[in-house]
């Protein structure tokens, strides 16, 4: 076989470019720590990638929904603690005022103590959430849900906001249903109407010992009424705050696995990665050193 | 004695040939094309005397470049596969580096997106969250339209490398048809003129890099010079022209069209047969086209999924929203062939209805029919207004007559002015018109477990009222139900008026109520926000959710990435071969030559020495003369 000259030098520069443009994709692959650098590299990988990024990023947004709901929920969770202190506070000042042996003057400064928590109460029932919005917003309100009127009033329309992808969690509670709606004989009471026709009583000195009885009496089933209304909310939200929970551990769970998946997929195995780059290294060292060894071979060098 | 100077001299001109000859492939041991030469010798035919035949000497016949027909077309032919395959896997490969920053590639401003809607569903009535979200939206809109840019970039440069493709072809055809003619003209000496055909053969290899062309040697060593669907391009002193202009169907595609005899031949990537322009055409109609409809395809779909959200619901000012993104329209051409005066129009109906074609349209006299080109299948089209994967194609005016063709270009087309048009944050629907409430005084725990809506009734803020006669029938009354009595009950039921959509459950007591009525403030509602969250896990595209699609795509890419890059490497492999075995012949080894050198000069010192052997003698025999 005749060797050309010319074409044995471009076959051994060829081979060192090829080396060396070997070299320089395995450098990349070394110093970004990634061996997927286009999708040429592997199509599937790519689009495997594509999906678990987007994966990552669907935990994470269910994460700041599920956060969020946390914060709200235990601020909820803490105001129907304070709300049930607060009709405990009114519950003993009802079983005070029925004490037979009261003055009328004794009521009237029970009837003060009183008003204090009725208001406090009130005032628990328009707590804001911290974030823009009420506790017991209902479906969403921009003012105190609660007006005090003539008496007081639900304003917002009644249900629960609510937040999540695939699981709903409240991120607000209906007032209405926790403080307006309460089971009354056979129709319904609001807690404040029944405190406030209760106060009326205790602060009209003219109020026969029988009057007070009855209403003491009805005040004190109307109060355990509202307790339990309360307590069972605040389990519902203790229910929420615990699926949140769960699912917070779920959703770490998941986003631990996905980030190996997406390792497995994008990043470089450094071992072999130096290795070919090592092996890649000698092969084109032994091609510049024969390419220069052949080079200083010739005939004319002996003329 | 004049015999034995002649037979000195003749030895003397043949080893300087051969020597002038080596030193021409020395010189010429580096230039492209160049085929080694060799000088022949013959005897010269011996003088007849008494004794015989006495030998004259040695005679340059001629000079012969060493050379193999068929393996300098095989060079020529390969040239043409690998520089078609060399081209398309370069763009290519700038396709597939313009998907490569996945992280902030669209389907992360997807995912943005979708992350922000998250936070204006926590907070819909905060300012500063309906900011982000709305930024994230043009974000969104920007990658797209900034995506579309880089094809279009691409395009561009594709249609230069055109350009200078068809003016390198124009001007070497000009070249090898004037070294036919000197070629023409040396011939009548009888010898070969090597270096003429080694140019003659190197121009025909430029023009394969080019186009697939085939040689054909005629008997006087000027070549005749055919493309591959068999077009004359340099026959004689007849030479074709290519010429660059718009397709007829798409003003935006640049065609290469051969003028030959005065008619005009449209060239595609087939008819081409290889070379460089072959490849563009290629790269240009299917890797491009596709890319670029499919981007198109996934920029229609997510921007119809966003605007039919937001017309579902209301924004912070109770307004129906307004569309959050600009999708473009496609757009409608007729050929500049067509014989009729028809104008066809075309709109965009649904994009989440929409492939990631664009449309031939024919009439055949009688009928007409839409080719989609994503996948060349044809619907038939029954009559105008006709709606196409949600493109709406009518005819605007005129009529055509048999033959026409038209084009609407749909996907290609979307994501050109791709942008987000919603005028401020507060515009984001983020609530609902109308919302369920249950009654002051249900004793049951009827309830509601989903209401969504469905369309914009104009009664969709009516009061409409569900008043339970009984636990398993209940009374609807409101303006747009039709007011139905004693409707059978069963939970988990869904009742459908005015544009909404309700879903019961519970068991309700008897005179509980359920009423839907206006949303109180849409302003810090979040019902809307959260099923714009849910967009991002629809099937929007082709079946799949808009993040798959843009991954799908992105492989797409990678994977004609590949395969170009394999095939590039088929082909560069088979030209290095042909180029290795051609210069197994052709190439000039230097060591050879300073071997041949030493051979030579020899044999001219001996022709030397002959001559001064001659003079001796003849001194000789002057003195004995004398």
């Amino acid at each position: 076989m005749r060797v050309s000259t010319a074409f044995a030098y471009q076959t051994a520069i060829d081979a060192m470019n090829d080396r060396q443009s070997k070299l320089a994709r395995t450098q990349t692959e070394l110093s970004t720590g990634r061996k997927l650098l286009s999708a040429s590299d592997d199509p599937m990988a790519a689009a495997a990638a594509e999906r678990t990024r987007s994966a990552q990023r669907r935990i994470e947004t269910q994460t700041r929904m599920n956060e969020f709901a946390s914060t709200i929920l235990k601020q909820a969770d803490m105001t129907l603690g304070q709300v049930t202190e607060v009709m405990q506070l009114l519950r003993e000042g009802v079983v005070q005022a029925g004490n037979g042996t009261l003055s009328a003057q004794d009521r009237a400064m029970l009837a003060t103590q009183f008003r204090g928590y009725r208001d406090e109460l009130l005032t628990l029932a328009n707590r804001p959430d911290g974030s823009g919005g009420y506790v017991f917003g209902g479906q969403g309100t921009s003012s105190a849900p609660f007006a005090d009127g003539a008496s007081v009033t639900y304003q917002p329309q009644v249900g629960e906001q609510q937040v999540g992808l695939d699981a709903s969690t409240p991120t607000s509670l209906d007032g209405r249903q926790t403080f307006m709606n309460l089971p009354n004989g056979a129709g319904t009471q609001s807690v404040f109407d029944l405190l406030d026709s209760t106060l009326s009583v205790l602060e009209d000195s003219a109020a026969t010992p029988a009057t007070v009885t009855a209403t003491v009496t009805a005040a004190l089933a109307g109060i355990d009424v509202a307790i339990d209304r309360a307590t069972s909310k605040r389990t519902e939200v203790g229910e929420h705050l615990r699926s949140l929970e769960s699912r917070t551990s779920l959703a770490e769970a998941g986003s631990i696995e996905l980030a190996a998946q997406m390792s497995d997929l994008v990043d470089v195995d450094f071992a072999k990665a130096i290795s070919d780059f090592q092996n890649n290294q000698t092969a084109l060292s032994a091609a510049m050193k024969t390419y220069s060894q052949i080079s200083k071979m010739s005939l004319f060098d002996y003329l | 004695m004049s015999d034995l100077l002649n037979v000195g001299a003749s030895a003397l001109r043949a080893a300087y040939s051969q020597m002038r000859t080596t030193g021409h492939n020395i010189s010429n041991v580096n230039t492209p094309g160049y085929s080694r030469q060799e000088v022949q010798l013959a005897t010269a035919e011996g003088t007849f005397s008494g004794g015989g035949f006495v030998g004259r000497g040695v005679v340059v016949e001629t000079v012969v470049r060493r050379y193999d027909a068929h393996l300098t077309a095989e060079v020529a032919s390969g040239l043409a596969m690998s520089s078609a395959d060399t081209v398309r896997a370069g763009q290519l490969e700038r396709l597939d580096r313009a998907f490569a920053d996945t992280e902030n590639g669209i389907g992360a401003g997807l995912d943005d997106l979708t992350s922000a809607m998250a936070d204006v569903v926590n907070r819909p009535a905060d300012p500063s969250a309906r900011t982000v979200a709305a930024n994230r939206a043009n974000m969104l809109a920007e990658r797209f339209s900034g995506m579309r840019d880089r094809l279009e970039d691409i395009h561009a440069q594709v249609d230069l490398r055109m350009g200078e493709g068809v003016n390198k072809v124009n001007e070497t055809l000009k070249q090898l048809a004037a070294v036919n003619e000197q070629i023409a003209k040396s011939s009548g000496s009888g010898q070969p003129s090597n270096d003429l055909l080694d140019r003659r053969d190197v121009l025909v290899e430029d023009v394969n890099k080019q186009m697939k062309a085939t040689a054909y040697v005629n008997y006087d060593n000027t070549v005749s010079l055919f493309s591959a669907s068999g077009q004359a391009l340099v026959v004689g002193k007849s030479i074709a022209n290519f010429s660059l202009s718009a397709d007829t169907l798409d003003p935006r595609r640049l065609t290469v069209s051969l003028n030959t005899s005065g008619r005009s031949i449209a060239m595609e990537s087939d008819s081409l047969g290889g070379g460089e322009l072959a490849g563009l055409i290629r790269f240009r109609d299917e890797d491009l086209a596709a890319a670029s409809g499919r981007l198109g395809q996934l920029a229609a779909a997510v921007g119809a999924a966003y605007n039919a959200q937001q017309a579902l619901g209301r924004d912070a000012t109770g307004a129906v929203g307004a569309p959050m993104f600009d999708i473009g329209d496609p757009r409608a051409f007729g050929s500049t062939l067509n014989t009729g005066n028809a104008v066809l129009g075309a709109t965009l109906i649904d994009g989440t209805q929409v492939s990631s074609g664009d449309y031939e349209i024919n009439f055949d006299g009688t009928n007409w029919s839409a080719t989609r080109s994503s996948d060349d299948s044809v619907v038939p089209i029954a009559g105008f207004p006709a709606t196409i994967d949600g493109i709406q194609i009518s005819l605007t005016s005129g009529a055509a007559v048999a033959g026409d063709k038209f084009l609407v270009r749909a996907a290609s087309e979307f994501a050109n002015d791709f942008s987000m048009v919603l005028s401020s944050p507060s515009r984001l629907a983020t609530g609902l018109a109308a919302a369920p409430q249950l009654g002051a005084t249900n004793a049951g725990d009827a309830g509601v477990s989903a209401f969504q809506v469905t369309s914009n009734d104009a009664n969709l803020t009516a009061a409409v009222s569900i008043q339970f006669t009984s636990p398993t029938t209940f009374n609807v009354t409101g303006t747009g139900t039709g007011n139905p009595t004693g409707v059978a009950y069963t939970p988990g039921m869904t009742l459908n008026y005015n544009g909404w959509q309700m879903t019961l459950k519970g068991t309700p007591a008897t005179n509980d109520t359920i009423s839907v009525s206006a949303t109180q403030n849409p302003a810090v509602d979040n019902r809307n926000a959260r099923a714009m969250v849910g967009i991002a896990d629809r099937l929007l595209v082709g079946g799949q959710r808009a993040v798959d699609a843009y991954g799908d795509l992105t492989a797409d890419v990678g994977i004609r990435t590949q395969s170009a890059q394999s095939s590039l490497a088929l082909s560069s492999r088979t030209l290095e071969d042909a180029q290795a075995a051609r210069s197994e012949i052709s190439g000039v080894n230097l060591d050879e030559e300073a071997a041949r050198l030493l051979q030579y000069q020899q044999a001219y010192q001996a022709a030397a020495k002959l001559i001064a052997t001659a003079q001796t003698v003849f001194d000789t025999l002057l003195q004995a003369a004398a």
